[in-house]
C-alpha cells in the first residue's frame, strides 16, 4: 500500500518531487514490474543505458543506477508515484537479476548487522571504559543543568517581565547549550519558552507557569535517587538522554492501531514526525516519534488514516505514551473507525488524571465527534472548549462539518484544542502539514 | 494582564518578595506549605510548577454556542477520492490550464465535491470569474451553505434561485441574482425596478447592473439606459450603457448613431467607402458619449470620425450600406481615412464583440501585418475577445480560415488562449500549425502555452498524438511539457467513466 502523501513526504526537495511526478508515466519507462516486496523499473534517461530503479516496499528504500546525488532520486519517486496510481500494474513480474541481487544484498547486510549486534552483545563489556564514558556524559549533563538552573533563578529574581526574560533569542541560545550538554529534552522545553515569548498572547501567565514546570524538572532530577523506577525513567525521558532501559522489559501491546494524527515539523535542521496511534481494542493512545536530519527525509510506512495490526512497546514513565514498534506491522483493509463516545468533559477528566500522574505532561490526544462553532469546538453533549486555528483551517473544518458533528483527532494541552486530522465523507484527512 | 498574586510577584521579580502568597486552592495547600523559603526565587518557581498543574487540570468546558442551521444533505453523489486529489493538485498550481476542463467534466458527471476541496475551489473561483458557473454546480448544497456565512463567496448565491423579495432584502449578490432571474421571465418588471431604485444604488452596484444587462440588452431597457445610465457620473457605467443602447434594435440612440454615420460615411456605387469628415463638433453629440478633444497625436476630425463609426455595431453596417457581409470589409476605403475607419470598427467590435461579424471581420484583422498602436488593444487579445462569444464549431472554423494568415506565434497564442478541443471535423488547419511548432525545437512556445495547447487535443486523439510525439527524435522543452500535460489529462479523463 503506497499513498501519494507518503511519497511526497520522503521527497528530498520540491524540484525532485515535481520531476518524480513527471516521471510517473509509462512513457518514461522501458520495463516496470513488482511483487509483494519490491517494485522496479528501467528508466529512460539521457544516458545510453536506461537507469535501474528499485524500491523496497517495507521501508520505501530506493536504489537507482542514475548519477543523481539526491536521495531518493526522481526515478525512485516516479516509480513509487506510478505504483501508487496503478497498483495493479506492479503486481506481477519475475525479478530481474539486478533486482534480486539488491534484495539479497540488503537481506545479507541486515543479517550481518543483526549478527554484529549479537556478537557485540555477547562480547564481554569493558566495564571500566563504559563506566568512564557514562560518567563523562553525566558530568556534561550536570554542568548543563547547573547552568540552566542558575539562569532560571536569576531571571526570576530580576522579574519575568524584564527584557532579558522576554528575549526569545536568549532562550534559543540556552536551548543550543542544552543540546551541547546532551540534554535535548531540556532544549525542547527552552524552545517552547522561546515560542511562548514570541507568539503567545498570554505570555505574562505562560512564561512563569512553563518556567515552573522546567524548574520542577530540574529539582526532581537533582533528587532522582529518591524516586521509584517509573519516575526515574520519566525524568530520563524528559531530559532526553538515551534510555538505559532494556527494550525487552517494555510493556508490549498488540492491537489494531488507528493512525489518527500526525504532525511533521522542522527545527534546527532536525525533522520530527510525531504520530498519534489509537488502539481499537486496548483503547490506549500511543505516540510514535521519528526523526531525520535535513536533507534526509522520514519514510512513514503507516499512512495517516490507516489501521495497522502491530505490537507497540511502551517506554516506561509516569503516564506511558511514547512507543517503539516491535516489528513492521501490517496495514489492514479497514475503514475509518467509528469514534468512541468520548466527550469534552471526559477528555478533561482524562487529562487531569494524566497530569496527576505526570506533572510534566503537555498534550493529550483525543478522537471524538465535534463541530466548529466560532472560537469553540463543540461536542455531542453540548459542551465546548476553545480551539486555535488559522483562518484557512477554520474554513476547511467548517466546510467539512457543514455545521454537524464529525470525527476529529487532535490534542488538548489544558488551554486549547488543536485539531490534527478529521473525517470527510469516509476519508481521513490531515489538517496540519505532513511535510516539514 | 494576570490577576494571580504569585504570577504578578514573579513578573516583578522575587527579590522584592518576602513570602509566598497563600495557596490558590485548598488541594495544593500541603505541597504549597512544604516549599522551603530560604531562596525566594526557587520557592516561587516550585509554587509555579504546582500552579501550572492546577491551571491545566482545572480547565472547564463552556456551554456550546447554539448550532446554526445544518447544511442540507446533498442530492447528488460525491466525487470519488482520486478525482478530488487530482482537483487539489490542479488548484495548487500543477497544470492550472487543465482546471476548466476538469470542472466541465466533473459538473457534467453530476457529482458534488466533498467539503475538504471546497475552500480551495471557492477561493480560486473568487479570483477567477470564468470558472464560477462550473464551480457553483460542483459546490452543491454545501457551497450555498458556506456562501451564506462568508461574504467573499457571496457570488455563489448569484447563481442560486432566490426569493421574490431578494431585491428589497437581499445582499448585493442576491439582488443581482433576482435581477437575472426576473429579466428572464418578466424583463419589463426588471427594467421598472432598476429605474425606480437607480438613484439609491451605490456606484459599484450600478456598474454590476450594467455588466449584467450589457450582455443582452432588451427593448424595455432603453428608457433607463438612455435616461439614467447614459448620464451616470461613472464612465464605467456610461460606456457599457452606450454600447447596450447601440444594439437595441430601433432605440433612439441607435437611430442617432446610424444617422450620424450616414452623414459622414457613404458607399458610392456599391464600390468604395467615401468619407466626408465632420467639419465641427456638434455639442449634441456629447450627450451620446462622444468626446470633443482628441488624444495627443490624433487630429480632431479623425478622432470625431472614429468615435462616430465606433457607436454603430458592425452587424448593423450591411443593412445601412446595402452590402453583403462578406463584401463589407473587402470594399476599397477612402485612402485618406482608411485607418480611421478601421480604428472605429475595432472600437465598435470591442464594445459589442457579439455583434462584430467575427467570421468576416477577423480575416480582415488577421491580414494586417502592422498592427496600429492607437487601437488601444493588441491583435491577439482583440481576436480572442471576438472569438469568445461564438460556438466552438464557428470559433474553430474562423481559426482554420486565418491560421495561415497570422504570424505562427500569434496563431498559437490564440489557440492557447482558446484552450479547448475543436469539435469533430474542425480545427485541422490550426492544429497543423501546432504540429509544425512542436516538431520545431526553435518554436517560440512557453511552457504555460504548451500546457494550454495540450488542451486543444481532442480526448479521443490523445493517445495517437502521444505516439506521434514519441516518434520525434528529440523533444524541445515545450514539446516535453505538452506531452506531460497530455498524459496528465489522460489520467484525469480516466477518473470520469462517462467521458470518452
Amino acid at each position: 500500500m503506497l499513498t501519494p502523501d507518503q511519497i511526497t513526504a520522503i521527497a528530498p526537495d520540491a524540484a525532485s518531487l515535481k520531476a518524480g511526478r513527471d516521471l510517473a508515466t509509462p512513457r518514461k519507462w522501458q520495463v516496470t514490474g513488482g511483487d509483494a516486496e519490491v517494485i522496479w523499473g528501467l528508466a529512460m534517461g539521457s544516458g545510453k543505458e536506461p537507469y535501474q530503479t528499485r524500491v523496497a516496499l517495507a521501508d520505501l528504500a530506493t536504489k537507482c543506477s542514475c548519477p543523481s546525488r539526491k536521495f531518493p532520486c526522481k526515478h525512485g519517486l516516479g516509480l513509487m508515484f506510478m505504483a501508487a496510481g496503478n497498483p495493479a500494474g506492479f503486481e506481477t513480474g519475475e525479478r530481474p537479476p539486478w533486482v534480486s541481487e539488491w534484495i539479497d544484498a540488503r537481506a545479507a547486510r541486515e543479517e550481518k548487522s543483526v549478527a554484529g549486534a549479537e556478537e557485540k552483545a555477547a562480547k564481554p563489556v569493558d566495564e571500566k571504559a563504559a563506566e568512564k564514558r557514562r560518567a563523562k556524559r553525566e558530568g556534561r549533563v550536570e554542568e548543563g543543568i547547573a547552568l540552566l538552573q542558575q539562569a532560571v533563578l536569576d531571571l526570576t529574581r530580576e522579574g519575568l517581565a524584564s527584557a532579558s526574560a522576554r528575549d526569545a533569542a536568549a532562550w534559543e541560545n540556552l536551548a543550543r547549550r542544552m543540546v551541547d550538554a546532551q540534554a535535548p529534552g531540556l532544549a525542547g522545553a527552552l524552545r517552547h519558552l522561546s515560542d511562548t515569548v514570541l507568539r503567545d498572547a498570554a505570555v505574562d501567565d505562560e512564561l512563569p507557569l512553563e518556567l515552573g514546570r522546567l524548574y520542577l524538572l530540574l529539582q526532581a532530577h537533582a533528587r532522582r535517587d529518591t524516586f521509584d523506577e517509573a519516575t526515574r525513567a520519566e525524568l530520563q525521558a524528559q531530559l532526553g538522554g538515551r534510555s538505559t532501559e532494556d527494550e525487552s522489559m517494555r510493556e508490549a501491546v498488540e492491537d489494531d492501531w488507528f493512525v489518527a494524527g500526525r504532525r511533521v515539523e522542522e527545527r534546527d535542521r532536525l525533522i520530527t514526525s510525531g504520530t498519534w496511534l489509537y488502539g481499537k481494542r486496548s483503547r490506549r493512545w500511543a505516540r510514535l516519534l521519528r526523526f531525520a536530519a535535513v536533507p534526509q527525509t522520514i519514510a512513514e510506512p503507516w499512512p495517516l488514516g490507516a489501521t495497522v495490526k502491530a505490537t507497540l512497546r511502551f517506554q516506561a514513565g509516569l503516564y506511558p505514551l511514547r512507543v517503539m514498534p516491535d516489528g513492521e506491522g501490517f496495514p489492514l483493509m479497514a475503514a475509518v473507525p467509528a469514534c468512541d463516545e468520548e466527550t469534552l468533559e471526559g477528555l478533561l477528566d482524562r487529562y487531569a488524571a494524566a497530569l496527576a500522574a505526570n506533572p510534566f505532561l503537555r498534550a493529550l490526544p483525543f478522537l471524538m465527534r465535534l463541530r466548529p462553532g466560532g472560537a469553540f469546538l463543540c461536542d455531542a453533549a453540548g459542551r465546548a472548549l476553545p480551539w486555535t486555528a488559522s483562518a484557512d483551517l477554520a474554513l476547511k473544518m467548517e466546510c467539512i462539518s457543514g455545521g454537524g458533528l464529525v470525527p476529529v483527532c487532535g490534542e488538548w494541552d489544558g488551554r486549547t484544542l488543536r485539531p490534527l486530522a478529521m473525517e470527510d465523507s469516509g476519508v481521513w484527512i490531515p489538517l496540519v502539514p505532513q511535510q516539514p | 494582564m494576570t490577576t494571580d498574586p504569585l504570577i504578578a510577584a514573579t513578573l516583578l521579580g522575587t527579590s522584592r518578595m518576602s513570602a509566598l502568597p497563600p495557596a490558590p486552592d485548598a488541594a495544593l495547600e500541603p505541597a504549597w506549605n512544604a516549599i522551603p523559603l530560604e531562596n525566594p526565587a526557587a520557592a516561587a518557581l516550585q509554587a509555579l510548577g504546582l500552579l501550572r498543574a492546577l491551571r491545566r487540570a482545572g480547565a472547564s468546558t463552556h456551554e456550546a454556542p447554539a448550532a446554526g442551521d445544518e447544511c442540507p444533505a446533498e442530492e447528488l453523489p460525491l466525487l470519488a477520492p482520486p478525482a478530488v486529489d487530482a482537483l487539489l493538485r490542479l488548484l495548487r498550481g500543477e497544470f492550472p490550464e487543465i482546471l476548466p476542463e476538469w470542472l466541465r467534466l466533473a459538473s457534467a458527471a453530476s457529482c458534488v465535491l466533498p467539503g475538504r476541496a471546497l475552500p480551495e475551489l471557492l477561493q480560486a473561483a473568487t479570483r477567477n470569474q470564468s470558472i464560477r458557473p462550473a464551480s457553483s454546480r460542483l459546490a452543491g448544497q454545501r457551497g450555498l451553505w458556506i456562501a451564506r456565512r462568508h461574504a467573499e463567496f457571496a457570488w455563489l448565491l448569484e447563481e442560486a434561485v432566490v426569493a421574490e423579495d431578494a431585491w428589497e432584502t437581499g445582499q448585493p449578490a442576491e439582488r443581482l441574482a433576482w435581477l437575472r432571474q426576473t429579466r428572464a421571465v418578466n424583463p419589463e418588471l426588471a427594467a421598472e425596478t432598476i429605474a425606480k431604485d437607480w438613484a439609491k444604488e451605490e456606484g459599484n452596484f450600478r456598474e454590476a447592473i450594467l455588466r449584467l444587462v450589457a450582455a443582452g440588452p432588451l427593448a424595455c431597457d432603453e428608457a433607463w439606459l438612455e435616461g439614467l445610465a447614459l448620464k451616470d457620473r461613472r464612465q464605467a457605467v456610461r460606456d457599457p450603457a452606450a454600447a447596450a443602447l447601440a444594439v437595441i434594435e430601433g432605440s433612439a440612440f441607435r437611430q442617432r448613431a446610424i444617422e450620424r454615420l450616414w452623414t459622414f460615411v457613404r458607399v458610392e456605387r456599391g464600390a468604395s467607402f467615401v468619407v466626408t469628415p465632420p467639419a465641427a463638433f456638434d455639442a449634441a453629440w456629447a450627450a451620446d458619449g462622444l468626446k470633443e478633444k482628441p488624444p495627443q497625436g490624433t487630429g480632431e476630425k479623425a478622432w470625431w470620425l472614429r468615435q462616430i463609426v465606433a457607436l454603430v455595431p458592425l452587424d448593423a453596417l450591411p443593412g445601412i450600406f446595402g452590402l453583403t457581409e462578406d463584401k463589407l470589409f473587402t470594399l476599397p476605403r477612402d485612402p485618406d481615412w482608411k485607418d480611421d475607419l478601421e480604428l472605429g470598427w475595432i472600437d465598435a467590435a470591442r464594445a459589442n464583440p457579439a455583434h462584430a461579424l467575427a467570421a468576416h471581420f477577423i480575416p480582415l484583422l488577421a491580414k494586417r501585418s502592422l498592427w496600429p498602436l492607437t487601437a488601444g488593444i493588441a491583435q491577439g487579445p482583440l481576436l480572442l475577445l471576438l472569438l469568445a462569444p461564438l460556438a466552438p464549431a464557428a470559433r474553430f472554423a474562423i481559426l482554420d480560415s486565418v491560421a495561415r494568415d497570422l504570424q505562427p506565434y500569434i496563431a498559437l497564442d490564440l489557440l492557447a488562449s482558446v484552450a479547448e478541443a475543436p469539435p469533430a471535423g474542425s480545427g485541422r488547419a490550426v492544429l497543423a500549425v501546432l504540429d509544425e511548432a512542436l516538431a520545431n525545437p526553435l518554436a517560440p512556445i512557453t511552457r504555460p502555452q504548451a500546457r494550454a495547447l495540450a488542451l486543444c487535443v481532442p480526448a479521443d486523439a490523445i493517445q495517437q498524438r502521444l505516439e506521434a510525439l514519441s516518434q520525434l527524435p528529440k523533444l524541445s522543452t515545450a514539446a516535453e511539457e505538452f506531452a506531460t500535460t497530455l498524459e496528465f489529462r489522460r489520467s484525469l479523463l480516466s477518473n470520469f467513466a462517462s467521458s470518452p
